[in-house]
């Protein structure tokens, strides 16, 4: 694990999330989503969770920012209005920032540094999907199929 | 400074590329920085290329490869590449020069366009992914950069997203090549399947190196024809061709650069560089998928050749020409003639590029008019843009021992003629090159000569940064020709690795009378034609052809494109309106049936329930609700429906917590 | 409140570290490491080597990052999206910070799972998965109530909705 490689993803990252959740304008902000999550990503990368890495830029990336897109489009005679910014919600993050890291660095059992692993294959994992984890797979399924049809009947046009 | 550049080959297609996102940056204002960025990046990549090129000539053979791991996939290693061996420099010479030439002109053809520093950030962005593509040392890579080139070219021929014909020509184009592909994505991963690696070159263990190579058996003729089918779609051939003159309708330097000399010939580049994979178990050099690649590029010669004859609009002759040609490189890749093949494609891209460029000069000085029967006497008012389309056009119908073109086609069919299967494409090819140079002539006739017609009306000589690129490419076209002529064929021999040396009296072969009889025969034919074509007067713009004058069926025929973009109407994408349709109607009918059949237990089930309910629980519930709904009332007032502050709140509550844990541990 | 002195001395000796390895040789950058005609074969390829096995020099190992400087970042990201979720009036900006703090919450679990002893399954990486896939099904349905919200009330600022008010 590089530590180079850890400041540079790092600052990518969070300048891009920081960039998404302020910049006025909602198409900029979609687009540095997908930027943080290429950022993050890279993290699955250097972490050796190359699967998960790939299933987040092909979910979010590719699906899940190209959805916000289309929302943006479809609501666009709304998007000038998006002036307002509540400043105590600043307060309240930045408090919680403060409090998390201040309980993760007292916290000594965290300061360690990763062991070495055998590498996660695409087969283990594809094996324990389909033994250990089969009934979550299948729940999870179930539970997509139940938001594709939820987000189906919420923006079907009411027959009149 | 050489070894450097050699082993960080990245670099060069990095600067366009770093000049494209800086232009991108721009706003629309800076003009001036986006031109000047954009042609120095070129120059730089210029100026690299020729520092990578200089060391190649030193030994023969010569080949650099450097690889590197891209990233790792749990035990899988994905390794990349570049690799600089004389087919990558001669292409990164030639794509560097043409696109340096193009640039500049590009200043004075676009000089009014609204989108003039986008123009330059997709240009600089298509050299870059060009450059990339040529010095890629794995499949994967170079599928990489094939399909950002694709892109460039979308958003290139779409340039003027306004008409809804470059729109179409763009989707027409993505899609088209997108077919091809697909072929060549399944190729690549039939071919990682079974040698395990996609590297060229890996120190013995590459996919074309002897070791990978041994891993294929019978599979390599199928791996080899899916990735072929990529070129298909990349270069035009059939039946793929349909989108390349669609193409046409993007501003002429991108027509220019991106199908006329790189990105089209970068099908041809594919199949040289993946050559090993296609002579696999060769028999006297003859293997099944190289007579597939032979006849497909037979047919295409001929058929675009045929088409050219009879178009009116000066693009579109030019890009049935540049599909025809590519047809003749495939030829020369299938017969063996790699060398040759080579030559050609790097030949033509300097007379194409010149052609294309004259077109566009033609265009801008006519106000638009592409139309090539509303234009006439050209010549007089147009003197240097006349010139450098004649030297463009004597290169491409091959006239002899003047212009590189020539040398190149007589190298052809000296390689055609020696195919031992079968004689035919030799005829075939010799067919092909008299209609280029009469489609030719009777371009030229119908641009330059005659009287004045319709759109000469006005018409100026292109401003100097046009002129000047067209002057550069017909001098490199005239002097390109001083390494390819056979007394002294120093391209062939640098291309297969052997020494060259100077004999004067292989200048003239065999087939230098044939090429000169069959020029003559075209342009005498051309001339005899199309000799009333510009004597009408002024007032008759759209005259009827003398060849739809002898022969109008022949002509609509072709005039139509032979049917094909009809034929396909018909057929592919009738068909797949036809299964959209059915599963439309199975979606609203088969699948929905069933559904409300689901629905319908449901609901029985539903009918149960409510009775229970209603008659056993409801009455006990209804006394523990009125008790809740005081409470209720009393908790409402705190809900002011925002949901933000109820996230604040939670937020808040989560702070709590945690401060409770800090204080405890 | 004894403890909040020794956190913030924690904070600048983690600060120190992370600015004393950001001039460390970048050795992710592709070409410039690797030598010519590589004559390392396919089949014989060293094993893709996570860089901690690669290193068991002491020294080295002290430069790289450490579980907590993960979940340092982790709580940034997480941060940030409860800054977008309660700041922002559009309610795209309120999934986009829901969609970032569930990110945080996934580089978490990645994290935990690389750094713990390693046990027979993947753990942390099934949970992410999972976790990734709730996730996507929460934006779908969360963009298709912004667009169900906005023909409703022609409106996607959610301080202009107030019907759940009591």
């Amino acid at each position: 694990m590089n530590s180079a490689a850890f400041v540079v993803i790092a600052i990518f990252t969070l300048a891009a999330a920081l960039a998404a959740a302020t910049l006025r304008k909602l198409m900029h902000a979609a687009l540095s989503f997908a930027v943080a999550f290429v950022g993050l990503a890279s993290f699955f990368f250097l972490l050796g969770a190359e699967f998960v890495g790939l299933a987040l830029v092909f979910i979010y990336i590719g699906a899940v920012a190209v959805l916000i897109v289309f929302t943006i489009l479809l609501t666009r005679r709304d998007v000038g209005k998006d002036r307002g910014f509540n400043w105590s919600g600043i307060v309240i993050a930045l408090a919680m920032f403060g409090a998390l890291t201040w309980s993760i660095l007292k916290t000594q059992s965290l300061a360690i540094v990763a062991p070495h692993i055998r590498a996660l294959t695409v087969k283990q994992i594809g094996a324990a999907l389909m033994t250990t984890y089969v009934w979550p797979l299948q729940c999870v399924g179930l539970l997509l199929t139940a938001a594709l049809i939820g987000a189906l009947v919420l923006v079907m046009e009411e027959k009149r | 400074m050489n070894f450097r550049i050699v082993t960080n080959l990245w670099l060069i297609p990095a600067v366009p590329f770093a000049a494209s996102l800086v232009i991108l940056s721009l706003s629309k204002a800076r003009r001036k920085t986006a031109a000047a960025l954009a042609v120095a990046g070129q120059i730089a990549a210029l100026a690299m290329s020729v520092l990578a090129f200089l060391p190649t000539l030193q030994t023969n053979n010569f080949r650099v490869v450097q690889n590197f791991t891209w990233f790792t996939f749990g035990e899988e290693v994905l390794r990349l590449g570049f690799v600089l061996d004389p087919l990558a420099a001669a292409m990164l010479m030639m794509i560097a020069l043409v696109g340096l030439c193009i640039f500049v002109f590009s200043i004075g053809y676009m000089a009014d366009d609204k989108r003039f520093t986008r123009f330059f950030a997709y240009l600089s962005f298509f050299s870059g992914a060009m450059l990339g593509l040529v010095i890629a040392n794995s499949l994967l890579l170079l599928f990489v950069f094939w399909e950002l080139v694709g892109l460039a070219s979308y958003l290139l021929i779409g340039f003027w997203i306004e008409r809804p014909s470059a729109a179409a020509a763009a989707k027409k184009a993505f899609i088209t090549t997108r077919i091809g592909d697909m072929g060549f994505f399944l190729g690549m991963l039939w071919l990682y399947n079974r040698s395990g690696t996609l590297l060229f070159y890996d120190g013995g263990t590459g996919c074309l190196e002897s070791a990978g190579l041994a891993l294929l058996g019978a599979s390599a003729t199928f791996i080899v024809l899916l990735i072929f089918f990529g070129a298909v779609g990349k270069s035009g051939q059939f039946p793929l061709h349909v989108w390349l003159p669609d193409a046409m309708e993007g501003p002429t330097p991108v027509s220019a650069l991106i199908h006329a000399a790189t990105m089209v010939a970068a099908g041809v580049f594919l199949v040289a560089r993946v050559y090993p994979l296609f002579s696999l178990g060769a028999i006297n050099g003859v293997t099944s998928s190289l007579t597939v690649v032979v006849w497909i590029g037979v047919t295409t010669a001929l058929m675009a050749a045929l088409i050219a004859i009879a178009q009116a609009d000066i693009k579109r002759i030019l890009a049935y020409s540049t599909v025809s040609q590519l047809g003749l490189m495939m030829v020369s890749l299938g017969v063996g003639g790699v060398p040759a093949g080579i030559m050609h494609l790097l030949a033509h891209g300097f007379f194409k590029t010149l052609l294309f460029l004259g077109a566009g000069s033609v265009i801008h000085g006519c106000h638009g008019e592409h139309d090539i029967r509303k234009m006439g006497g050209l010549r007089r008012v147009m003197p240097v843009t006349f010139f450098t389309y004649a030297i463009g056009m004597m290169a491409l119908s091959g006239v002899p021992f003047f212009f590189s073109g020539s040398w190149t086609k007589e190298e052809i069919l000296h390689a055609t003629a020696h195919w031992p299967r079968s004689h035919a494409p030799y005829y075939l090819i010799l067919a092909g090159i008299i209609l280029t140079a009469l489609y030719m002539t009777r371009q030229i006739i119908y641009v330059f000569f005659g009287n004045a017609r319709a759109a000469s009306d006005r018409v100026h000589e292109s401003p100097r940064v046009m002129t000047m690129p067209l002057t550069a490419l017909a001098l490199c076209t005239i002097f390109f020709g001083v390494v390819l002529t056979s007394a002294w064929p120093w391209l062939h021999a640098y291309l297969t690795g052997e020494p060259a040396h100077f004999e004067i009296t292989r200048l003239i072969q065999p087939m230098f009378f044939v090429s000169l009889v069959l020029v003559s025969a075209g342009v005498v034919l051309g001339i005899w034609m199309y000799r009333k074509a510009g004597a009408q007067a002024r007032d008759r713009p759209a005259e009827i052809d003398p060849l739809e004058y002898a022969q109008p069926a022949l002509f609509r025929f072709l005039a139509n494109k032979m049917w094909i973009d009809e034929f396909y109407g018909r057929t592919v994408i009738a068909f797949s309106w036809a299964g959209a349709r059915l599963s439309d109607w199975m979606d609203r009918y088969f699948w929905d049936g069933l559904v409300r059949g689901f629905g319908a237990v449901g609901q029985l089930f539903a009918m149960f329930t409510t009775s229970v309910d209603e008659r056993g629980i409801n009455a006990g519930v209804d006394e523990t609700t009125a008790g809740t709904r005081g409470l209720g009332r009393l908790l409402s007032t705190t809900h002011s429906g925002q949901i933000q502050i109820y996230l604040g709140v939670v937020a808040i509550g989560m702070l709590a917590l945690l401060l409770l844990y800090a204080w405890l541990a | 409140m004894r403890n909040s002195n020794l956190g913030s001395i924690r904070v600048t000796r983690v600060g120190e570290r992370v600015l004393a390895v950001a001039g460390f040789p970048c050795d992710f950058l592709p070409p410039s490491t690797d030598e010519i005609q590589r004559k390392a074969c396919f089949g014989a390829t060293p094993k893709p080597a996570r860089e901690v096995r690669a290193l068991p020099n002491p020294v080295r190992h002290a430069m790289t990052p450490t579980l907590q400087v993960f979940l340092i970042v982790s709580a940034a990201l997480f941060s940030i999206g409860l800054l977008a979720a309660l700041s922002r009036r559009h309610a795209i900006f309120i999934l986009i910070g829901i969609e970032l703090m569930l990110a945080a919450a996934n580089l978490n679990f990645i994290a935990f799972w690389r750094f713990a002893p390693q046990s027979k399954q993947p753990i942390g990486v099934m949970i992410a998965i999972f976790s990734i896939a709730i996730s996507a099904a929460e934006a779908a349905v969360g963009l298709a109530m912004v667009i169900a919200v906005y023909r409703h009330y022609r409106t996607t600022n959610v301080d202009q909705l107030d019907q759940l008010k009591g």
